[in-house]
Parts: structure tokens; C-alpha cells; sequence
């Protein structure tokens, strides 16, 4: 048995060495996507854009101004003196919010009462207008308070608050996004990957013809289908690597925790998403097709729905029950346990058995589907 | 041209034969609405909160009460030992702890500030930012409250407290759904995977199977084949992306402000311009495989670069400079300007300019590629 596997093993090896520029392009692909990506996608968001209309005209709306643009947060673009521009700007997105601080602002202020500040946000880009809120929020807060503990220090009274913030930010103190996008990165790739590495490798033989030919030998469907997987474990393992030297060279961000521990649950969580790629390759009639259910069912739920991207908390119930479906959820778990908290096994137990029961799911699935189709 | 028809029949007849084909088409967009529309909310509430009271007072459970009703925080746990909480934030089950010191409410009536302890796992730089700075907030807030109230009880101060707080009126989009951000994108983006995927790959397909060059043996000019072969494929994603468009007004209730001819005409633009990215990909590979990973190599960073999920305002220069070189990019910001802004040609004209040379460019270079081929 373990003959015929290794048999199939290497045919489906040399196959990959005859075409040297796609296994060029696969074993460079997820270094090259770690680099555009680790790059490109940054959730930290300063500098936005804003123009000002002030009809006040006081020291105290200057003095408003002043701390928005002293804040790294804020790039005052443009102080306007028409209403009718603001539409203007946000029409063309030049500025995310057109900040209109009201006539007798000071004035209103200067007597003790409150006062508001009208600010136009672009909602079209709900991302950064959400952000946008909370900072000018933020910064109004913090002036808002400065003015009112001046204002009743003129009038002998302390309005210090009652007690104190201290936050203490665990595993990664500077809050640095790449931190935190790295390691979800690398659980992405290797689910691309992996999907384009099997997901055409029964199929390509079924539309070449080549597929009786692999029936009518001796070997049995689960020795056929181990051994179609066996050398793509072994390109994707190298991935593993290379990504993790990638992360670690180019962007500084190595795991905390224990590699071993790491590559273990790399090379289980390899398995689960090849043999999920086989199992598309054993359903689809074409290699177009079984590439796209491939995206379809692995991608984009790896992507949106594992937490990668969004936070899971964040979605409809139906949603974050769908969420544990999703092997990549799980994975993500764990590679960012280990990278950010160096957790250590008995933490991730639950989330590494998880992927235990994907894997051997799957792979008895892709299996069974196998036999029918003999 | 008057083989035209013939060939489109032909292709239809093929794509006829094969119904998984059908079903996926016509699937592929619902799937990925309901995953963009639903899963892709980048707001942050719900964040898991625990609490350690080590006061258990009056003063104390109210501050819990307070986090416990806010929108933004879900209360897991009250406990007594503030090492549960590290032990929360290592498994995951909380995201942000807060810890009160014992005699909390001894301190504050002594007029002392006691200081309220906040715990932050910070591998999700992100989420946990946001989190964190809603929390201090709310904090703060109830910090100024105690001894606003105190100053009032003493009879030394007003009734009111001079603030400045925001009105914020949110333009195009009031109630920040992120659907409306999200599900005008996913119109362009069926455009783009199942144009390229199905449309551009069908000629690799034929060099396979060797069947190309029986259809070079007949009549028909290479731009007739082209033609034959890609206009199929484009009345189904254009029905595609109609049926996009009928969900996400009448489903997922997008505002639709701007003109339909706008959004329509640029969409076919699209449309023909990743056709000849399509048509590239197949002239520059020998087999589906490599077609698909060459295609995912330019789909992906159009679809993670193009501001799609992440806005590029975040991105470094470097790769903001990269992100024009995406059509993808400028048919993003025509769909969500018309849809949302309804915003028309005075606005988006050098988009629609740049969508339509980079189409002309890729027909003119995938046309050139093919040629090479044959």
C-alpha cells in the first residue's frame, strides 16, 4: 500500500517539475502576496481629510481649530466661506467631513452653556466615517473637557474627574495593525493555495483522459487520493516556511510562541484545506468549474467570515454560527494565539481538535465521493 | 461578420451542456452578496467585556451596570480575581477587562482618585483601538459625571457645564450601513471574477483540448473567434450583475440616487475590459492551470487593492500609486458614487475617462497576445 501511494506521489511530483515556472510561480506567490498585502491592507487611520467652515469667527473657534489641526488624526484641507462647497467636496471625496462650527459658539461657551459643532460626514465610505465620528468625538471630548475645567477653575471649583484610566494593552502594545495582519495573512495564503494546488488535480486527469488509466491501476481510491496530496503538502509546507521567514524578515513580526507547536497545526490545517481542494476536484466535471467552486466556498468564506477581516462579533447570529463551519476560522485562532500570545497548547486544545474533525471529515468525504465516481 | 452569430450560438450551446456551469453562475452572485452584505461590517459593538469588582460597591456595580447597557461592550463575566481576566484575554473570551480596586468607593468620598485599571488584548490592533477608546470614553465620562454631581451637591456650581459636543449628519448614507458600502462593490467585483475566470479562460480551454485549432481551420477571422468566444460570457454577467443590482435595491435596500445609463454603460465598459484581461491571460498560458493562477495573481490584489474591502486613503503612497494602475479602482468609485451620491458625469468624468482607456488598452494588448499564440 504504502508502495502504490509513494508511486502516486511521484507521478503527480514529476508532473509539477515538468512545468518549472507554475511550481516557480506557486512556491513565490504567497511571498509575493505577504508582501503587496502586508503592505497594502493597513487599518490604521490617520490623517483624514476634513475642510472647516467657521462662522463664528472667535478665539474660541480658533482655538477649536487649532487643536484639529495640531492632531495627527486630522489633515485640514481647506477652510471654506460658502455652504454650498460642502457639498461640493464630499460630492468628489476630497475631504471625509466638513466641520461648521455655528455663529456665537464663543459666545454661547463664554456663558457656561453647551454648544454644538455641526459635523457633515461622507457616509459613502462607512469605514472611515465610522472612524472619522469616534476621533472627532475624541477631539472635541478632550477639548470640550480642557475648556470646562478651565471654565470652573475661573469660577473656584474643581471638575477634575472623580478617577482615573489606566490602561494596560496586552501582546501588542503599540497596537501595530501588521502585528495582527501577518499572521491571519500567512492562514489566508495557504488556503488560496491550497485550493489551487488540488483543486484541478483529479479533474485535470478526468479532462485529459488520463483518468482510466489511473482507475484501472492497482491502486485503491484512498492511496490514490493520499498520494495525489502527499508532494502539495510538501510545496505547501515550504510556503509555511518561507512565509513565516517573510514575516519575519520583511516586517519584523515573528511568532512568540512555539514554532513546533506552530508547524504542527500549519501542516493540519494544510491537509484540511488540500483535501478540501480534492474534493471540489473530485465533484467538478471541469477544471474552470472546480477552480471556481474552490473561491467560491473556500476563499471567500476564509477571507469574510474567519474573522480575517472583519470582527465576528460584529455579524448576525447566522453568521457567526456559519463562522465555525469555516476551518480558516479556527486556524486563525491558533496562529494568532501563537504569533500574538504565545499561547501555549492547552489554550488552543479546543480550536486544534476542531480542525482535528474538519480534516478527518473531509478527507473521508473527498474519499467516499472518490469510490462512487470509480 | 455574418459568422458572428453562428459562433455565439455555438458557445452557448457548450455552455448549455453544462449545467453546473448555470447553477454557479447564477448562484455565485447571491452567495456573495449575502457574505459582503452581512459578514463585511467593519463597525465594532458587542465587544466582549469582563469586569473584576474587587469594590463590590454601589459605585462600582454602577459603573458595570453602565458597561453592561452599552450598545458597544457585552458583559461575560463579573469576577473577583483580577487574574481571570488575563486568562480571559489569552483564551479570547474577553477582549477588553476592567479591573476596580478595592475601596473604589472609600477613595472617592475621601475625595482621592482612585485609578480604574483597563485591560486590553491588543492583538486585534483594529478592533481593540476602537474597543479600547469607546471604553476610556465611557470611562471618562462617568468620571466627570461623579464630580460634576459632587460640585452640584455642594451648591458651588451651575446647573450646566459649558460642552462642546458634535452633531454629526451623516451625508448620502445616515445610518452608516456598511450594506450600502459594501453591496454597490459587489456589483463591480461579479463583473470582475466571473468575467475573467469563465470568459478569458474559455480560449485557453480550446488550446487544451486542441480543439483551437479546428476552429482556426474554418473561416472565421480571429476577431470573430474572439468575439464568438467572449460575448456569451458577457450577457450572462451582464444579467449577472442586473440581478445584483434588482437584490441590492429591493433586498438589501441600497439608495439608488444617480443615473442607470451612467451605471450601466460604465459596467459594460468594465466588463470589456476584463475580458481583455481574460483574453491576456489565456494569450500568455499553455495550460488552465497556469491560466488560473496567473488570473488569480491579478484578480486578487484587484480585488484586496482596489478599495473594495480596505480603503486606499490607508495604504502607503508607494502602493496608493499602485492601486491606479486598477480598473477596478476607478469603476468602485463610479459604482458608489452613483449609486450612493448620485453623482454624475461633472464628477466622476476622469474615472470614466480612465476606465475607458485601460478597457481599449487591454482588448488592444490581449488581442496582440492571442495573435502571438496562434
Amino acid at each position: 500500500m504504502m508502495r502504490r501511494i509513494a508511486t502516486i506521489a511521484r507521478a503527480e511530483w514529476i508532473h509539477n517539475l515538468r512545468d518549472p515556472r507554475s511550481l516557480f510561480v506557486i512556491v513565490a506567490l504567497p511571498v509575493l502576496l505577504l508582501l503587496v498585502y502586508g503592505y497594502g491592507i493597513n487599518f490604521d487611520l490617520d490623517h483624514i481629510p476634513f475642510a472647516v467652515h467657521d462662522l463664528d469667527g472667535s478665539d474660541t473657534s480658533r482655538d477649536v481649530i487649532n487643536q484639529f489641526r495640531q492632531n495627527r488624526y486630522f489633515d485640514l484641507i481647506e477652510v471654506i466661506h460658502d455652504r454650498a462647497r460642502i457639498q461640493d467636496l464630499l460630492d468628489r471625496g476630497t475631504v471625509t467631513f466638513v466641520m461648521v462650527i455655528p455663529p456665537d459658539m464663543g459666545r454661547e461657551l463664554g456663558a457656561g452653556r453647551g454648544a454644538e459643532v455641526q459635523v457633515a460626514l461622507d457616509g459613502a465610505d462607512v469605514t472611515r466615517a465610522n472612524v472619522a465620528v469616534a476621533y472627532v468625538e475624541g477631539a472635541l471630548l478632550d477639548w470640550s473637557a480642557q475648556y470646562s475645567e478651565r471654565f470652573a477653575r475661573a469660577a473656584g471649583v474643581s471638575l477634575s474627574p472623580a478617577f482615573t484610566v489606566h490602561p494596560t494593552i496586552l501582546y501588542n502594545p503599540a497596537l501595530e495593525s501588521t502585528k495582527f495582519i501577518v499572521p491571519g495573512l500567512i492562514a489566508i495564503l495557504l488556503s488560496i493555495l491550497a485550493g489551487l494546488l488540488t483543486s484541478t488535480c483529479i479533474v485535470r486527469e478526468r479532462e485529459w483522459g488520463s483518468f482510466e488509466t489511473l482507475v484501472t491501476s492497482p491502486a485503491r481510491a484512498p492511496e490514490i487520493l493520499v498520494g495525489k496530496m502527499i508532494p502539495y503538502v510538501g510545496i505547501a509546507f515550504a510556503d509555511v516556511l518561507l512565509s513565516i521567514a517573510t514575516g519575519r524578515l520583511v516586517f519584523g513580526v515573528s511568532p512568540a510562541g512555539s514554532i513546533p507547536l506552530l508547524l504542527a497545526a500549519s501542516v493540519l490545517y494544510l491537509v484540511a484545506s488540500l483535501s478540501m481542494g480534492l474534493l471540489f476536484s473530485v465533484i467538478a466535471p471541469t477544471q474552470r468549474l472546480a477552480i471556481l467552486i474552490a473561491t467560491l466556498a473556500t476563499l471567500l468564506p476564509a477571507v469574510l467570515l474567519s474573522g480575517f477581516s472583519f470582527p465576528i462579533a460584529s455579524m448576525p447570529k447566522a453568521l457567526q454560527v456559519a463562522s465555525n463551519l469555516v476551518p480558516a476560522t479556527h486556524f486563525l485562532i491558533v496562529i494568532r494565539g501563537i504569533y500574538l500570545k504565545a499561547a501555549p497548547f492547552a489554550v488552543l486544545r479546543r480550536s486544534l481538535l476542531i480542525l482535528l474533525v474538519f480534516t478527518l471529515a473531509i478527507v473521508t468525504l473527498a474519499a467516499k465521493r472518490f469510490r462512487k465516481q470509480l | 461578420m455574418t459568422r458572428l452569430p453562428y459562433i455565439i450560438r455555438k458557445e452557448f450551446i457548450q455552455i448549455r451542456r453544462d449545467p453546473l456551469t448555470i447553477r454557479l453562475i447564477m448562484v455565485a452572485p447571491i452567495f456573495q452578496l449575502i457574505l459582503f452584505g452581512y459578514a463585511a461590517t467593519s463597525d465594532v459593538h458587542h465587544v466582549k467585556v469582563m469586569v473584576c469588582d474587587a469594590d463590590r460597591s454601589p459605585e462600582s456595580r454602577r459603573i458595570t451596570q453602565e458597561i453592561a447597557s452599552s450598545y458597544y461592550f457585552r458583559l461575560v463575566g463579573v469576577v473577583d480575581d483580577p487574574r481571570e481576566i488575563e486568562r480571559a484575554l489569552l483564551r479570547g473570551t474577553a477582549q477588553l477587562g476592567v479591573y476596580i480596586p478595592r475601596d473604589f468607593e472609600r477613595d472617592l468620598g475621601r475625595g482621592e482618585t482612585p485609578q480604574v485599571g483597563l485591560y486590553v488584548d491588543g492583538s486585534d490592533s483594529n478592533t481593540s483601538g476602537v474597543a479600547a477608546g469607546y471604553m476610556t470614553g465611557l470611562l471618562k465620562e462617568h468620571a466627570v459625571g461623579i464630580s460634576t454631581l459632587a460640585a452640584r451637591k455642594d451648591g458651588t456650581f451651575g446647573a450646566t457645564v459649558p460642552t462642546l459636543r458634535p452633531e454629526p449628519r451623516v451625508w448620502y448614507n445616515p445610518e452608516l450601513r456598511s450594506i450600502n458600502y459594501m453591496v454597490p462593490g459587489v456589483f463591480g467585483l461579479i463583473l470582475l471574477v466571473l468575467t475573467v475566470n469563465l470568459g478569458g479562460l474559455a480560449i485557453v480551454k480550446e488550446r487544451e483540448t486542441g480543439t483551437l485549432e479546428q476552429l482556426m481551420v474554418t473561416p472565421l477571422g480571429r476577431s470573430e473567434l474572439i468575439l464568438g468566444k467572449m460575448i456569451p460570457f458577457g450577457i450572462m454577467t451582464f444579467v449577472d450583475s442586473g440581478i445584483v443590482f434588482l437584490v441590492a435595491i429591493n433586498w438589501f435596500h441600497v439608495p439608488f440616487r444617480g443615473s442607470l445609463v451612467i451605471l450601466f454603460s460604465m459596467a459594460a465598459v468594465f466588463l470589456v475590459s476584463n475580458l481583455g484581461l481574460g483574453l491576456l491571460i489565456s494569450g500568455l498560458s499553455r495550460s488552465q492551470q497556469e491560466a488560473q493562477i496567473l488570473a488569480f495573481l491579478l484578480v486578487m490584489p484587484s480585488v484586496l487593492l482596489s478599495g473594495f474591502m480596505f480603503p486606499i486613503q490607508n495604504m502607503p503612497l508607494i502602493i496608493q500609486y499602485v492601486t491606479c494602475l486598477i480598473p477596478f479602482r476607478y469603476f468602485l468609485e463610479i459604482v458608489r458614487g452613483v449609486f450612493l451620491k448620485g453623482v454624475g458625469v461633472s464628477v466622476l468624468w476622469p474615472q470614466m475617462l480612465l476606465l475607458t482607456a485601460f478597457a481599449l488598452a487591454l482588448v488592444l494588448l490581449g488581442m496582440a497576445a492571442f495573435r502571438k499564440r496562434l
